[in-house]
C-alpha cells in the first residue's frame, strides 16, 4: 500500500545539473520503469528515491509524506543493485535476513520469512553458501529475495538484470513481472534495455539528460511518441526517422519531397503548409514493398532473423531505411523496390523534433 | 649463456643480502649474548663467542628497575592507546572513505602532518598542562598523549582498508536499516578484520617503543620499559653486561609478541580482496 511522488525534484553535482525538474506520481502497486540511455540522471533519481543522493531541489513523498530530510535507513524502501552488493562475509540466509536482524525480529521469524523467501526464488539449497560461491544468477536472487524479505513499502532495482547473459536476463524478467503480480508491490525499475521497459512496465518514464521526455503506458509510448528522441528510443528494430519537405498540398494530402528523390504522400489532417521541413517517422512493420509508388530505394543489407526478415534499404537519406517482411520473403541484396506506408502508422515531427498532433 | 648468468646473479644477489642481513643483526645479537655473560667476560678482549652463560645481570636488572612494574606500564599504555585510538580513529576513517568531500584529502594530510611535527616542539606546554590538571607521571596522560600521536597513523590505515570496501555494500546495508555504527559494526569491522589487526598491531609496537614522552612526562610510577631503560643506561653506562640484559628484557616481549602476530601483520599489510 504504498504510493511515490516527486514534485519538481532536481539534483545537481556541484553546479553540473544531472536530474532535472522531475514530475512523477507513482500509485500504488504500480510497475514503473525509468528508462533513457546512459548517463541520462535514472540511477541518480532512483538513488534521491532510496535517500543515498541529497536531493538538490524539490520533494519526493512517500505515502503523501516529504521524506527529503528522511535517511535510507528510515525510509523502508528496498534496493536491488546492479552490483547485487550481497554481503561477501555472510550467507545467503544472513545476507537475506540482515535487515529483519537490525529490526530485532526474533531468530524464528526471521529463518521463517527468509524461508519463505527463498522458496519464491528457488534458492532453499543455497541458504548456507557465501556470496562467492554463487553464479550470477543466483547472486541477483539473492539480491531480490533480501528485499522481499523485508516487505518494503517500495521496491526499487536500479539495473538488476544488467551483468546476467542474455538468455537469463529474459528468464529473470518474466520471474520479476510474476514476482511483481504476486507481491502487489509497488516497483520502480531503471534500466536502459528498452524492451525490458516494454514488456514489464505498467508505465514507462523515458528520460534524457536529466529531463523526463514522456511517461506513459508502454503502448502508449510506442504508439504516441511525443518526439523523435522517444520515437527512436522506444521499439525495436528502432523506428525509421526521415527528413523530409512539404512540397505540395492537393486537398486532404499532402506531397512529401523525401531526400533521394522519393516522395510520399500523406493523409495531410495535421497542420502543414508548403516548404516545411518534417521528420517522418515509420516504423519498420508499418513498411512495406507495394507494387507502386513514388517512394523507392535499393536493398543494401537482409537480416533473417528467422521470426522475420529485416530488410536495409537506402532510399538515398543518411540511414538506411529498416523494413520488416516476412520471415520467408523472396527479397535480394541490391533489388530496387517501391515502399508502401501504412498511413496511420505514420508519425511526423516538426522541425525541433516535436510530435505534429493530429487534428 | 644467459641461463648461468642469471645464475650468477642470483647467487650474488643473495649473498650480498645476507651479509647486510647479518651486518644489520649483528649487534642484537651480540647483545643478546651480553646479557647472559658475566661482566668480566663481557669486557674481554679480545671478545668471548663461548662463555658460561649466566641469569644474574636479568635478576639484579630486575630488582633494580623494578622490571615487573615497568613492564605492566608499557603493556597497559600500549595495548590501551591503541583501542583508544582505534576506537577514535574507526569513525573518522569511515566518514572519510564513504562521505568524503573535495577537502577531505587536505585534512587527511594535515593529520599526517602534525604526526611529522617534531613532539619536543609541543613538550613544553604539554608538561605544563600535565602539571596543572595533576596528571604528571600517571599512566593515564601517557596512554592518551601516545594514543593521540598515533592517531593520525591509525586513521590513514583503517582509511586505505575502509576504501577496500565498495560502497555499495554499505547503501545496501544502509537500505537495510543499518546506520553508521551497526555499518561499522556488521560490514566494515568483519570485512577488514586482517586490516584493523595488522593496524593495531603496529599501533601497540610504537606505543612499546615510544620513549620521548615517557622519558620526559613519567617518572617512577607510570614509567615504561623505554624510561627503566635509558634511567638504568644513565646509571650504570659501564656495566655491559647489565645494560645488554635491560635492553634485551624491554625489547623481547614486543618482538617475541610481533612474531607471533607476524602472519596477522602480512596478510593485513596486503589485504584487499573483499571485491
Ligand atoms: N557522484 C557524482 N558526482 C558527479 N557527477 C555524477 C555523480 N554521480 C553521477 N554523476 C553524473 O550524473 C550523470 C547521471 O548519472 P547516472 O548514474 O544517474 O546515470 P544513469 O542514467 O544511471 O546511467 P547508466 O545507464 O550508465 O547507469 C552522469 O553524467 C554522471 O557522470
Ligand atoms: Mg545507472
Amino acid at each position: 500500500m504504498s504510493t511515490l511522488e516527486l514534485k519538481s525534484v532536481s539534483k545537481s553535482f556541484g553546479s553540473v545539473p544531472v536530474v532535472r525538474d522531475v514530475n512523477l506520481a507513482v500509485k500504488d502497486r504500480e510497475f514503473v520503469v525509468l528508462v533513457g540511455p546512459s548517463g541520462c540522471g535514472k540511477s541518480t533519481l532512483l538513488r534521491m528515491i532510496a535517500g543515498l543522493e541529497e536531493i538538490t531541489e524539490g520533494e519526493v513523498l512517500i505515502d503523501g509524506e516529504v521524506v527529503n530530510d528522511v535517511s535510507a535507513d528510515a525510509r523502508g524502501l528496498a534496493m536491488v543493485f546492479q552490483s547485487y552488493a550481497l554481503y561477501p562475509h555472510m550467507t545467503v540466509a544472513d545476507n537475506m535476513g540482515f535487515a529483519l536482524k537490525l529490526a530485532g525480529v526474533d531468530k524464528a521469524t526471521r529463518a521463517a520469512k527468509v524461508l519463505e523467501a527463498a522458496k519464491i526464488l528457488q534458492l532453499e539449497h543455497l541458504l548456507e553458501r557465501r556470496p562467492k560461491e554463487l553464479s550470477g544468477g543466483q547472486r541477483q536472487r539473492v539480491a531480490i529475495g533480501r528485499a522481499i524479505v523485508r516487505n518494503p513499502k517500495i521496491f526499487l532495482f536500479d539495473e538488476p538484470l544488467s551483468n546476467l547473459d542474455a538468455a537469463l536476463r529474459v528468464q529473470m524478467r518474466i520471474e520479476l513481472a510474476r514476482l511483481h503480480r504476486s507481491l502487489d508491490a509497488t516497483m520502480i525499475y531503471v534500466t536502459h534495455d528498452q524492451i525490458e521497459a516494454m514488456t514489464m512496465a505498467d508505465r514507462i518514464v523515458v528520460m534524457r539528460d536529466g529531463i523526463v521526455e514522456q511517461a506513459g503506458a508502454p503502448l502508449e509510448l510506442y504508439e504516441r511518441p511525443v518526439n523523435t528522441f522517444v520515437a527512436g528510443f522506444i521499439g525495436s528494430p528502432k523506428m525509421n526517422l526521415i527528413g523530409a519537405t512539404v512540397q505540395a498540398i492537393e486537398g486532404n494530402r499532402a506531397l512529401l519531397a523525401m531526400p533521394g528523390g522519393s516522395r510520399l504522400s500523406v493523409e495531410a489532417e495535421m497542420p502543414l503548409s508548403v516548404g516545411r521541413k518534417v521528420t517522418v517517422g515509420i516504423r519498420p512493420e508499418a513498411l512495406h514493398f507495394v507494387d507502386e509508388g513514388e517512394f523507392a530505394g535499393a536493398i543494401n543489407v537482409i537480416e533473417r532473423l528467422g521470426s522475420e526478415t529485416l530488410c536495409y534499404v537506402d532510399i538515398g537519406a543518411d540511414d538506411l531505411v529498416t523494413v520488416e517482411v516476412a520471415h520467408d520473403a523472396e527479397v535480394a541484396i541490391n533489388d530496387r523496390r517501391l515502399l508502401g506506408v501504412d498511413n496511420n502508422r505514420l508519425h511526423l515531427f516538426d522541425d525541433k523534433g516535436l510530435a505534429l498532433v493530429r487534428r | 649463456m644467459s641461463a648461468t648468468k642469471k645464475k650468477r646473479q642470483k647467487l650474488l644477489r643473495a649473498i650480498v643480502g645476507w651479509l647486510v642481513a647479518l651486518i644489520m643483526f649483528f649487534p642484537v645479537f651480540w647483545m643478546a649474548l651480553a646479557a647472559f655473560k658475566t661482566e668480566q667476560d663481557a669486557a674481554a678482549l679480545p671478545p668471548l663467542l663461548f662463555f658460561h652463560p649466566t641469569l644474574e645481570n636479568f635478576a639484579e636488572m630486575s630488582e633494580r628497575v623494578g622490571y615487573l612494574r615497568h613492564a605492566w606500564n608499557s603493556i597497559s599504555v600500549s595495548f590501551i592507546s591503541t583501542i583508544f585510538a582505534l576506537l577514535l580513529a574507526a569513525p573518522a576513517a569511515y566518514v572519510m572513505a564513504f562521505h568524503g568531500t573535495n577537502r577531505t584529502r587536505a585534512v587527511m594530510l594535515w593529520m599526517l602532518s602534525i604526526r611529522f611535527m617534531p613532539a619536543v616542539g609541543v613538550l613544553i606546554p604539554i608538561y605544563l598542562i600535565l602539571v596543572s590538571v595533576r596528571l604528571l607521571d600517571t599512566t593515564f596522560a601517557l596512554t592518551v598523549i601516545i594514543g593521540l600521536s598515533n592517531l593520525p597513523l591509525v586513521v590513514w590505515m583503517l582509511y586505505s582498508y575502509f576504501k577496500e570496501v565498495p560502497s555499495e555494500i554499505l547503501e545496501a546495508a544502509r537500505m537495510d536499516g543499518a546506520r553508521p555504527l551497526t555499518q561499522l559494526r556488521y560490514l566494515l569491522v568483519p570485512l577488514t578484520a586482517p586490516g584493523i589487526a595488522s593496524t593495531a598491531l603496529l599501533s601497540i609496537i610504537l606505543a612499546w617503543n615510544e620513549s620521548f614522552w615517557a622519558i620526559n612526562i613519567t617518572a617512577t610510577d607510570a614509567g615504561t620499559l623505554a624510561l627503566a631503560i635509558a634511567s638504568f643506561a644513565n646509571s650504570e653506562g659501564l656495566f655491559w653486561a647489565k645494560l645488554s640484559a635491560a635492553s634485551l628484557a624491554s625489547v623481547a616481549p614486543i618482538l617475541i609478541f610481533g612474531w607471533i602476530m607476524q602472519r596477522q601483520l602480512v596478510r593485513g599489510l596486503t589485504f584487499g580482496a573483499v571485491k
